[in-house]
């Protein structure tokens, strides 16, 4: 009698173990993409709240709506998972400051061209960024209660679009290292000219105490980054490397 | 044998040959065939109240049964336990795509020129034809307004195997806007004198098209600004060229002297002109000679609960109700001052304007200080009154309490004190003295909800009724086209005529038309004084004045859209003023022995129970929805910026 119950508990516990659900036919993604936008070969800064690159699987229905998003993070340094089968990648169809060779545009307006990715191995792929505007050599201090930061920036000649000029300057300031678009602590300003190749910028220090912001903010630090914004691009900027200030006074 | 072989046969036979097709059917007794629904005019009519209550109006007191949509852009903020629902929005908002309802309507109009005729009386059949094609070009409307050109089905397709011939391209945006205005040309003659206000008539079909002239027409005259931010589609399913504008904005002028023939006025029966602009949209719509087409309640089958979700919390016994729509400091500053006529913010500070934060119970500003709470918002426009409570107002009889706190007053300037939960309104002391107000504002936190967050309440559509709040029992309409807006859109039609250089219209100066109709909503309002003089109407008058004319009456999203200012006006960035959301908080001055005592300061700040930072959202991928795409209609194409 025992006999029959262990075997027949074992067939069960067996049955359970071996067999698999059949809805659950499909394998994880496994092939790594990965890569790093690069500017002459240095690192391309980059916003990591907005996305840049889409992609497109097509046979799921889903043709609406703007893909699946690579997330690019400060360092301009992307890394995703996909699945083994043809994806379409394609820049986001916005006026961006910068140009890259691998996605030709398709007209004002009209969005850009797609490369076909077929994913069979982990794939390694930079692609080279032309901003119009080079940013540069930035520094900040504290003066008067404000913090102000001076960069220097170099007007780039190897874009297909003349270059548009630059009407306003951005600074944020966070009390981590991801600084970027979406940080509330800002200032924007018209582009203030130290000379033809600097700019400046300031933020006042009061701002970054401020309790909606950042509460109970009594460090002595802070991380930085500047953007320039071009003519008739309102939503994407250029920017800088993240920076960190330090012995700013708490009262 | 043989009589048997003989009845075998003569039975085969008796089956094979008779046809008993009609043996299995049987009558569908549950329902109405198409047959005899469209036979009688009580079927006809049951058919229509259905297809009536399927129109589509977005801030409809029942369909936005929160108020999200009420309180989505620049005129109020919403204040309920979801006022994050009210946030800010992207390509898919207000979608609206139902061919299922377009396709109904048109099996509706087939039936009724197929079936009904020769059964129905000849002038009312003629009646209901058009009373479908008014609902159908209005549907038409709403979708064009989100999307821009989409395929014009008018006839009923019938199943195929291969559906491909189906799968038709967008038509222009020019062609959906030219159907919809000859169609209201089309069946002008068919549609009754009668004075309803509920059901298609000749006014509802020109006021209809006075609209859509004139959102065609602005599109037209926009045709360069559209093109610099990349809007109008090669193919012209977005975009109107500019050589359209002057026949669409005449027809819009067309349309307007049709609603005066058929005899429409402004309401104007109170003497006090901010009483008898609240009173010209509660007043039911048979007393109401400014209504042109509304969906009316009558509070028991139909409820109407908007005035449970506005009225301020002193006035509402019910738990969770009441406070929900807070109108904002942008809309207060637009009403002018009445004897100057120049637009002037609201002047709270001695110097310089500040804008000060929740969490600062400290302040070294100068402020401006008042004798009583009311007095900072006198001299504006009666329709301020008229449309929105705000400190010292009354509403059915009784003061409304708002008070954000008490101003101490310090060696450096003010200390200020208020409670900071809603269970601090009736207990919080200080010195014996109230701090914050039962109809609050109160600052954000959990549980703060159902009570003024910037200051104000809404007046307009809350009915004074007393107990109208209970139940849904209020019976305002829901007004959908009314006089006054005919009045403005046909002074924004002249005014861009006279700018394309199109002076003369049926030997009238359409400079001086531009001027009459504006002035006319403006003297209803305001009296003589508040009239503009010919060098004074600017396009940011007209946008003004639809600004606090049509406050809350779902124009503001459209209109700016139509403009291609919204994109500029709303854009989310931190600095930028006028996608800000504001709140302005009066404090009673508390010094006892000196003379400021009781008086009444008030504090500008960025209003806090506003989704996504209290900063409004709107880029060039909003001005049209994203495209539902179908991967079995390759013809469709997406919407420009997407």
């Amino acid at each position: 009698m025992k006999l029959k119950y262990i075997i027949v508990t074992a067939i069960i516990v067996l049955g359970v173990l071996i067999t698999s659900c059949e809805y659950d036919n499909y394998d994880a993604p496994s092939y790594v993409f990965s890569g790093q936008l690069k500017c002459d070969g240095e690192n391309f800064p980059f916003d990591a709240s907005k996305s840049l690159l889409r992609v497109y699987q097509k046979g799921y229905g889903k043709v609406d709506g703007s893909g699946i998003g690579i997330r690019i993070d400060e360092n301009g340094r992307y890394q995703q998972l996909f699945f083994n089968t043809e994806y379409k990648m394609t820049l986001i169809n916005r006026s961006l400051p910068f140009e890259l060779p691998d996605f030709e545009p398709l007209g004002t307006g009209m969005g850009f061209d797609s490369l076909t990715y077929n994913f069979t191995s982990n794939v390694t792929k930079d692609f080279e960024v032309r901003p119009y505007y080079k940013l540069k050599n930035m520094k900040a201090e504290l003066k008067n209660g404000n913090i102000e930061a001076t960069f220097n920036i170099e007007k780039m000649t190897n874009t297909v679009k003349t270059v548009p000029p630059i009407v306003k300057t951005r600074i944020w300031l966070s009390t981590s290292s991801l600084v970027n678009s979406n940080i509330r602590c800002t200032r924007v300003n018209d582009v203030e000219y130290v000379d033809d190749t600097t700019l400046k910028i300031s933020i006042p220090l009061s701002e970054y105490r401020r309790k909606e912001i950042f509460p109970n903010n009594f460090r002595t630090y802070a991380f930085y980054r500047v953007a320039i914004e071009l003519e008739g691009m309102n939503e994407y900027f250029l920017f800088s490397d993240i920076q960190k200030i330090e012995n700013l006074p708490v009262d | 044998m043989k009589r048997n072989k003989l009845a075998i046969v003569l039975l085969s036979g008796l089956l094979l040959l008779s046809s008993c097709d009609k043996w299995l059917e049987q009558e569908n007794l549950m329902g109405m065939s198409d047959n005899q629904t469209y036979s009688e005019e009580a079927g006809i009519t049951s058919v229509v109240s259905n297809l009536y209550s399927r129109m589509k109006y977005w801030q409809d007191f029942a369909a936005d049964g929160e108020s999200y949509d009420f309180t989505r852009w620049d005129e109020a903020s919403n204040n309920s336990q979801y006022w994050a629902f009210a946030g800010n929005v992207g390509t898919g908002y207000r979608e609206y795509y139902d061919y299922g309802f377009i396709r109904e309507l048109n099996l509706h109009i087939a039936n009724l020129t197929t079936i009904s005729t020769g059964k129905i009386a000849a002038d009312k059949l003629n009646y209901f034809i058009a009373e479908a094609r008014f609902l159908r070009a209005y549907n038409y409307f709403v979708m064009v307004v989100q999307y821009g050109g989409v395929p014009l089905i008018t006839e009923v397709t019938e199943y195929m195997d291969d559906p491909l011939p189906l799968a038709v391209p967008r038509n222009k945006e020019s062609e959906i806007y030219d159907f919809i205005i000859s169609e209201m040309n089309d069946i002008i003659d068919d549609l009754s004198n009668a004075k309803s206000k509920t059901r298609a008539t000749k006014g509802a079909a020109m006021a209809l098209k006075c609209r859509a002239a004139l959102y065609a027409g602005t599109l037209a005259y926009n045709h360069d600004k559209s093109a610099s931010k990349t809007l109008n589609l090669a193919s012209g399913a977005t975009g109107i060229e500019k050589s359209k504008a002057e026949n669409y904005l005449k027809a819009c002028l067309d349309a307007f002297a049709e609603l005066e023939k058929l005899g429409y006025q402004l309401y104007i029966k109170n003497t006090d002109p901010a009483d008898n602009y609240y009173e010209a949209f509660t007043t039911e719509q048979e007393n109401n000679p400014e209504i042109i087409f509304c969906k009316a309640y009558d509070g028991v089958n139909l409820k109407n609960s908007f005035t449970a979700r506005a009225i301020a919390r002193t006035q509402t016994k019910l738990d969770k109700s009441g406070a929900q729509i807070n109108p904002l400091l942008n809309l207060v500053n637009d009403y002018e001052i009445l004897n100057t006529r120049e637009k002037k913010d609201i002047d709270a500070y001695a110097g310089n304007e500040r804008i000060e934060s929740m969490s600062d119970y400290r302040s070294s500003y100068q402020y401006n200080i008042y004798d009583n709470p009311e007095d900072i918002f006198a001299g504006r426009d009666p329709r301020l009154a008229g449309t929105i409570l705000y400190p010292g107002s009354t509403f059915r009889g009784l003061p409304i309490d708002l008070q954000a706190g008490l101003a101490i007053p310090t060696a450096e300037g003010y200390e200020f004190k208020a409670a900071r939960t809603i269970g601090g309104i009736s207990s919080d002391r200080y010195e014996g003295q109230k701090l914050t107000g039962e109809d609050g504002p109160l600052c954000d936190g959990d549980g703060n909800w159902y009570i003024s967050h910037s200051g104000f309440l809404l007046k307009k559509f809350v009915d004074a009724a007393a107990g109208s709040e209970i139940n849904g029992a209020s019976k305002v309409p829901y007004i959908i086209f009314r006089f006054g807006e005919a009045l403005l859109n046909a002074s924004e039609a002249a005014f861009y005529l006279n700018s394309l250089g199109i002076t003369d219209y049926n030997g009238h100066s359409t400079k001086t038309m531009a001027l009459d109709y504006i002035n006319r909503v403006r003297q209803r309002a305001g009296g003589d004084i508040f009239r503009l003089t010919e060098n004074e109407l600017t396009f940011d008058r007209i946008v003004n004045e639809r600004r606090v004319e049509l406050a809350f009456e779902d124009h503001r999203y459209n209109d700016l859209k139509r403009w291609r200012v919204a994109d500029e006006w709303w854009f989310n960035d931190q600095q930028n003023e006028t996608a800000t959301t504001y709140v302005l908080w009066p404090y009673k001055i508390y010094a006892p022995g000196t003379p400021e005592n009781g008086k009444w300061i008030y504090r500008k700040m960025k209003a806090l129970h506003r989704a996504n930072n209290g900063i409004l959202s709107f880029n060039n991928t909003m001005y049209y929805n994203s495209y539902p795409m179908n991967e079995g209609n390759p013809n469709i194409e997406k919407n420009p910026n997407h």
